[in-house]
């Protein structure tokens, strides 16, 4: 029998099995495709970031001129800054005497000249002690009554009777008062 | 050696499988360059933040100095030689001596003697107890200048006064020596505000600043080359 050559034969082609079934080849191509879109996206965004950064470092340099171009004028008022934080602080180690000494000679005991102020002994932490002289048939209730009164506890944190003397000849026959305590900061 | 058959046979296989050995070759390919480009993103994102710290705190520094920017330079070197005479760097105890009898003398208020307490002294803070002869008048008089105007910066610690009408007082005054941390200004973001400024001024105007410059002493003399000319 005379042999014949069919070129259209596929009996080669079958031995040619493909490396990947047509789900996995989707699969794989899907990977590829969404990986370049990534890539794209990613290199979107960087170009993008990279304008801005160029952008602040050149925002920045000016920054930086400006502030060289202002060095001596910087390091004065470091300096000056400094020196002023230093005062301030050593300020508040003071006893601010004057606004506490109005509240003391300020406040009338009674209506007449027959209370006067004695000594006065105050620190920077504002504890205070001072006494008030009272001349004799002044009545100790009335003195009593506006020192217990709140418009002037009101101005100490707390305040009490450290001693009261009756009669002594200093006194003529009048009475002291002494007090100690504590005033709450007037601003 | 390959047949032709062997040839035609791979032939075959490959361009049935060109678009699968296409991706194997792409993928890693697009991710390494994804990796690059993760990387490389990471690093400018960091490079950003970075400079926008630097930025806001050159932003800052600016707006503080804007504070100071209308004042003349000469006013700050007043002002700085004015603190500087307030609170020396070294402490100087004819200055304080000075500081009290000028105010002594300005107020009226006699100080009659002053004793320095040395347990009290330290971390830059001179204590000196005073007593002092006055009526109230002077005693106030005292009171609302002893902070500033004898030319030393003072505060007081404690007050005995021994009646309303004045007497024999008893002062606890501090004087502030203390050199000027300049290591911790070196990052300092904030200066002087309006209001710090003005009680500046209002202290400098209360004050006689004592100019310690000796660059006008005169060096335009003839001299000689020969001393037993």
């Amino acid at each position: 029998m005379r042999k014949r050559l069919n070129l259209f034969s596929k009996k080669n082609q079958k031995e040619a099995m493909p490396l990947l079934s047509a789900k996995n080849r989707l699969y794989a191509t899907i990977a590829g495709v969404v990986l370049f879109v990534v890539f794209l996206i990613i290199n979107f965004f960087q170009f993008s970031l990279q304008k801005q950064v160029t952008s602040l470092e050149q925002k920045k340099n000016e920054t930086y001129t400006y502030l060289l171009s202002v060095k001596d004028l910087e390091a004065k008022a470091q300096i000056l800054t400094q020196k002023e934080t230093q005062l301030q602080t050593y300020l508040k180690d003071n006893v601010e005497f004057i606004p506490y000494y109005k509240v003391l000679t300020e406040t009338q005991l009674v209506s007449s000249n027959s209370a006067n102020l004695g000594a006065i002994s105050i620190s920077k932490d504002k504890s205070v002690e001072f006494s008030y002289d009272i001349s004799p048939g002044v009545s100790l209730i009335e003195v009593i009554n506006v020192i217990e009164s709140s418009a002037f506890l009101d101005k100490f944190e707390y305040l009490k009777m450290s001693s009261f003397s009756l009669g002594n000849a200093e006194l003529a026959k009048g009475y002291k008062l002494v007090f100690k305590g504590k005033f709450k900061p007037i601003l | 050696m390959i047949s032709s058959y062997q040839i035609r046979k791979y032939g075959g296989f490959s361009r049935e499988n060109a678009s699968t050995l296409t991706a194997f070759a792409v993928i890693p390919i697009l991710m390494f360059l994804l990796m690059i480009s993760i990387k490389n993103y990471t690093a400018l994102q960091e490079q950003y933040n970075n400079t926008q710290t630097e930025l806001t705190q050159m932003d800052s520094k600016v707006k503080a100095l804007n504070s100071v920017k209308n004042v003349p330079p000469q006013e700050l070197d007043d002002l700085n030689q004015l603190l500087t005479q307030l609170m020396p760097e070294t402490e100087d105890l004819f200055s304080v001596i000075y500081a009290i009898e000028t105010l002594s003398n300005k107020t009226g208020f006699i100080i009659s003697s002053y004793t320095i307490n040395l347990d009290k002294s330290k971390g830059g803070k001179l204590s000196i107890a005073v007593d002092g002869v006055g009526n109230e008048q002077t005693f106030l008089q005292f009171i609302q200048s002893y902070r500033y105007e004898g030319g030393r910066l003072i505060t007081i610690e404690k007050i005995d006064m021994p009646s309303r009408g004045g007497g024999n007082l008893k002062l606890d005054l501090n004087f502030y020596a203390k050199q000027t941390p300049l290591a911790q200004t070196q990052t300092t973001t904030e200066f002087l505000q309006g209001k710090d400024l003005e009680l500046l001024r209002s202290i400098k105007d209360k004050v006689k600043i004592v100019i310690k410059d000796d660059s006008n002493t005169s060096v335009d003399y003839p001299t000689k080359d020969n001393p037993f000319e």
